[in-house]
């Protein structure tokens, strides 16, 4: 068994070498890779940052990122108090970590951008390690796949990013509307204008979008999906999922399966 | 601000030389990756595969796949009706596949894949092209995005 997992492998690596000839090529798969890559020694410096990187930071050069930056004493990583997290990645594991708020104001600091033109960003950002033949980790390197993105300065991208953010909470309006710094009523109306729906509508829409998610896991039960957004399987939200998808939660899966 | 970017550019495929050039890494990060990476050729041919790739998809062996298999002649993509949303990677765009859902019953009875209990499997798909230093595609790269690795 043990013979085949290495044979696979080397399959694998072969089938790289076959393929390319040289390592020129390989890299620009890395390099062309649409979304940013950093890749660490493993002291946690940073010794390569692909292109999708630059183009994030606003075309930042890499002299000012690699052999200087170090994800260890990056102020705003050790605020996030992941730091234990990331060093298991470091140690040889895949480490997820989903939603990160992309810290853009300590990002401008340090290099110097005047303004980003996004207000906010959420990332997935998975650190794997890179293995030698005797597995040991030569180097670490991060993904950073966008997943959500707010543009423009105003009140209504804040009050969207509230709601995704608290999602499996109760829909609060009140706190909604703080959050883009309106009252109530005004935020409600500026909402439904802009969006064609109201803040509760899209609370609602964004819940059951979560909930199409859970349930394409075939390893959960249509229940347990439906916990794991935080919603009863029994109650108003499976007659509102099917209001809003025009099948059962239990036909929707039938129908992807 | 066009020199800054090719500047920027310039250093870092030096960045990537000096740290590549006399190791094998390339390679190495790829088949690490945690994410599923195909390359195809641009008739749609599969020339490389990854670990990630291959557990996801229960694919039994890379000389099953890599080179006969053809994302064109994919019975399944042609199903989705996704094969020119796929073609317009060789144009030179990066294309964003959402919620691509293959049934694995089908995968089995199309592929030499493993027999597992499994119904979909779905995934976000970002194709992206590479090109060359003329700036023609030479390869496709599909990648696919989960959700997380729970």
């Amino acid at each position: 068994m043990g013979n085949s997992i290495e044979d696979r492998q080397n399959d694998i690596v072969e089938s790289f070498q076959t393929l390319f000839g040289n390592e020129e090529l390989l890299a620009r798969v890395i390099d062309c890779f649409p979304y940013p890559i950093q890749i660490y020694a493993p002291d946690g410096t940073s010794v390569l940052v692909n292109k999708a990187m630059l183009t994030e930071y606003n075309a930042i050069s890499p002299d000012m990122v690699v052999g200087k930056y170090n994800v260890f004493k990056d102020p705003d990583v050790i605020a996030t108090g992941q730091l234990h997290a990331l060093k298991r990645a470091f140690s040889g594991e895949t480490v997820f970590f989903p939603d990160v708020r992309v810290p853009l104001e300590g990002i401008a600091e340090r290099y110097g951008i005047q303004d980003f033109d996004v207000e906010a960003v959420y990332q997935d950002i998975t650190v794997f390690p890179i293995l030698d033949d005797e597995k040991r980790v030569i180097y670490v390197a991060a993904v950073l796949i966008n997943r959500r993105v707010y543009r423009g300065k105003d009140e209504i991208e804040k009050g969207k990013e509230y709601i995704e953010s608290h999602w499996l909470e109760r829909f609060d309006l009140g706190k909604t509307a703080k959050a883009a710094g309106l009252s109530k009523a005004h935020f409600t109306k500026l909402f439904k204008k802009h969006t064609g729906i109201t803040p509760h509508e899209y609370y609602v829409n964004y819940k059951i979008s979560k909930l199409k998610e859970k349930l394409l896991d075939t390893n959960l039960t249509i229940a347990q999906a439906f916990a794991a957004c935080n919603m009863n399987y029994s109650g108003h939200f499976a007659r509102v999922f099917k209001d809003k998808t025009g099948v059962s939660p239990s036909a929707y899966r039938k129908m992807l399966g | 601000m066009k020199d800054k970017l090719e500047d920027a550019q310039r250093s870092l495929a030096e960045s990537f030389q000096s740290l590549f050039e006399e190791q094998e890494l390339f390679a190495r990060v790829i088949e690490c990756f945690p994410y599923p990476i195909q390359i195809f050729s641009l008739d749609g041919t599969a020339r490389m595969i990854n670990k990630a790739a291959l557990n996801m998809i229960g694919i039994k062996s890379v000389e099953s796949h890599v080179g006969k298999y053809n994302v064109f002649e994919d019975p399944i993509v042609r199903e989705l009706g996704v094969v020119d949303q796929v073609r317009q990677v060789l144009t030179g765009k990066t294309v964003y596949l959402t919620d691509f859902n293959a049934p694995y019953q089908d995968m089995i009875r199309y592929f030499d894949v493993k027999d597992r209990d499994i119904q979909t499997i779905s995934s976000d798909i970002t194709c992206f092209p590479l090109v060359n230093a003329d700036g023609a595609v030479e390869y496709f790269v599909a990648v696919f995005i989960f959700e997380s690795f729970a």
